[in-house]
């Protein structure tokens, strides 16, 4: 073993007592060249796609603004649009794009029946025949999928069910989202249990962009979301329905004290006891006083301190008091404590002006950083 | 005697509204301002006689609340009726835009009709 390292070792040196430094340097100048030319390759491709599509786009843009203004805007066509008159070869991969892109820009800022015209148009124009071919292929290109049931979401463009249920079944939760979201863009609130159920596996970007597509539809109902909470299931989801509880104000204590009871540290129990206060959940107020006994943790006593002070009905004053005045408390927590007691007003006003009567330079100054208008409260 | 035009001075920086808008309230026959920036949109209003405003809120330069603010506080077209086209969908955005002065607030995408009667409720025809 030491014999062929010491081997090793006269090798290399005499590797460089030669024309090893003289090979070496070749070789790295010959790789320092081929990176730099690689790099030179890739910037001059980006910009020339770039400089085709800028090209494709400056020469199809005043052609179909034109038409889409003669046909749908004078003319107050809804359907059956003279396509043939654009003389576009959408066959081409990049004529195709630039076309769907603009036409995606006039939907975007064009609404009403005149918008609904242009999504007649887009489809009118094969794209939906296209997206819909694409999604069949989901296997083959995640990223191209996502997009077609983008484009077919923002048409309104009704998909086979037997593809639909394929896509939300899909083992690429990118796909199953997506699916989801066209579900509920193109159906609304009656997709909702359908969309739900299937909710597995999704990150918490993911909960947030359906959050976002839930939010932006037209749905103001009466809708449960607090039946889909589980403590088996992940925190994204959880987090999700949470979050559309206190969007849509549907307060379900019950469901909510089951997910800080099964696991009090989870981050999946802080959100609960945040949504507790954010609905207002008077009813939890002292259960909340006792979990803030039981805990042990920091950053769930202060979750619960900043419910009690969002509930704001004044039955816990006394107990914030007396956090508030306790200086073998962190002073995080006593800090929190005194911004609940100020939410609480104006029950708390009675207290607040005993403990400003009374408390030393240490506790002012705590006061006057939480009154402070800079200081941003929950 | 001819009436003169009505003019409005339409804010919007992205390019397909500014267009679309153009065309529609051309063809109404009304006579047009175009500003691509609050800046732009800033100078015409201290310059120009208008009768009516159009603006988005999220702009270059200066955004929509200040354009109308400082159209308030000027002194040859505090009186002309404004109307915000906007992406923001949000209440307080609605509320804000309400508070600073604005008379009406359209939701994006706009319906070409609509803002055509919306703009004839404001001003009448052209």
């Amino acid at each position: 073993m030491l014999s062929t390292l010491v081997h090793i070792i006269r090798d290399i040196r005499a590797f460089f007592e030669g024309d090893g430094w003289a090979v070496l340097v070749t070789v790295a100048l010959l790789l320092s060249v081929l990176f730099w030319t690689i790099c030179l390759i890739g910037i001059a491709f980006f910009y020339y796609r770039d400089y085709r599509y800028r090209n494709v786009y400056s020469r199809i843009y005043p052609a179909l603004r034109d038409f889409i203004y003669e046909q749908i805007l004078v003319n107050n066509k809804a359907s059956h649009f003279p396509v043939d008159k654009l003389g576009l070869d959408l066959h081409n991969k990049l004529v195709g794009n630039v076309v769907r892109h603009i036409i995606h820009e006039f939907i975007f800022t064009v609404g009403g029946e005149k918008g609904q015209s242009l999504r007649r148009l887009f489809n009118e124009l094969g794209f939906d025949k296209e997206a819909q071919y694409e999604i069949r292929h989901s296997a083959a290109n995640m990223v191209t999928t996502v997009g077609s049931l983008a484009n077919l979401a923002l048409m309104k463009v009704p998909i086979q069910e037997k593809i639909l249920d394929q896509l939300l079944k899909s083992p690429q939760v990118e796909i199953r989202v997506a699916a989801s979201k066209y579900l509920l863009q193109v159906e609304g609130e009656q997709a909702f249990d359908r969309v739900f159920e299937g909710l597995i596996g999704i990150s918490q970007l993911q909960a947030l962009d359906i959050f976002q597509t839930v939010v932006q539809g037209d749905y103001y109902g009466n809708y449960m979301f607090s039946q889909w909470l589980n403590v088996s299931k992940s925190f994204a989801v959880n987090s999700l329905f949470m979050d559309l509880m206190v969007y849509y104000q549907e307060l379900n204590e019950a469901g909510l004290w089951a997910l800080i009871t099964a696991n009090k540290e989870s981050k999946t129990a802080l959100k609960a006891i945040n949504s507790l206060g954010k609905l207002l959940a008077k009813d939890s107020e002292e259960r909340l006083q006792d979990l803030y006994t039981e805990e042990s943790s920091l950053a769930a006593k202060l979750e619960i301190l900043k419910a009690l002070g969002r509930v704001g009905q004044g039955k816990s004053n006394d107990f914030l008091n007396r956090l508030f005045m306790d200086s073998n408390l962190p002073l995080s927590l006593r800090k929190h404590a005194y911004r609940s007691l100020v939410a609480q007003r104006p029950y708390s006003i009675p207290l607040l002006r005993k403990i400003d009567e009374q408390v030393d330079r240490v506790e002012s100054k705590l006061i006057r950083y939480v009154n402070h208008p800079m200081v941003h409260y929950i | 005697m001819w009436d003169k035009k009505k003019r409005i001075l339409v804010v919007e920086d992205n390019e397909i509204l500014l267009g679309t808008m153009q065309f529609v309230l051309l063809r109404e026959g009304y006579d047009l301002l175009l500003a691509k920036s609050g800046k732009e949109a800033l100078t015409l209003v201290s310059d120009e006689s208008i009768d009516l405003v159009i603006t988005d809120l999220a702009l270059p330069f200066a955004n929509g609340f200040e354009i109308i603010d400082r159209i308030r506080k000027s002194n040859t077209n505090n009186q002309v009726p404004v109307i915000i086209i906007s992406g923001y969908h949000d209440d307080n955005s609605i509320v804000e835009g309400f508070e600073v002065g604005a008379n009406d607030y359209m939701k994006k995408p706009i319906s070409p009709t609509e803002l055509i009667s919306r703009v004839r409720l404001r001003i009448g025809h052209a």
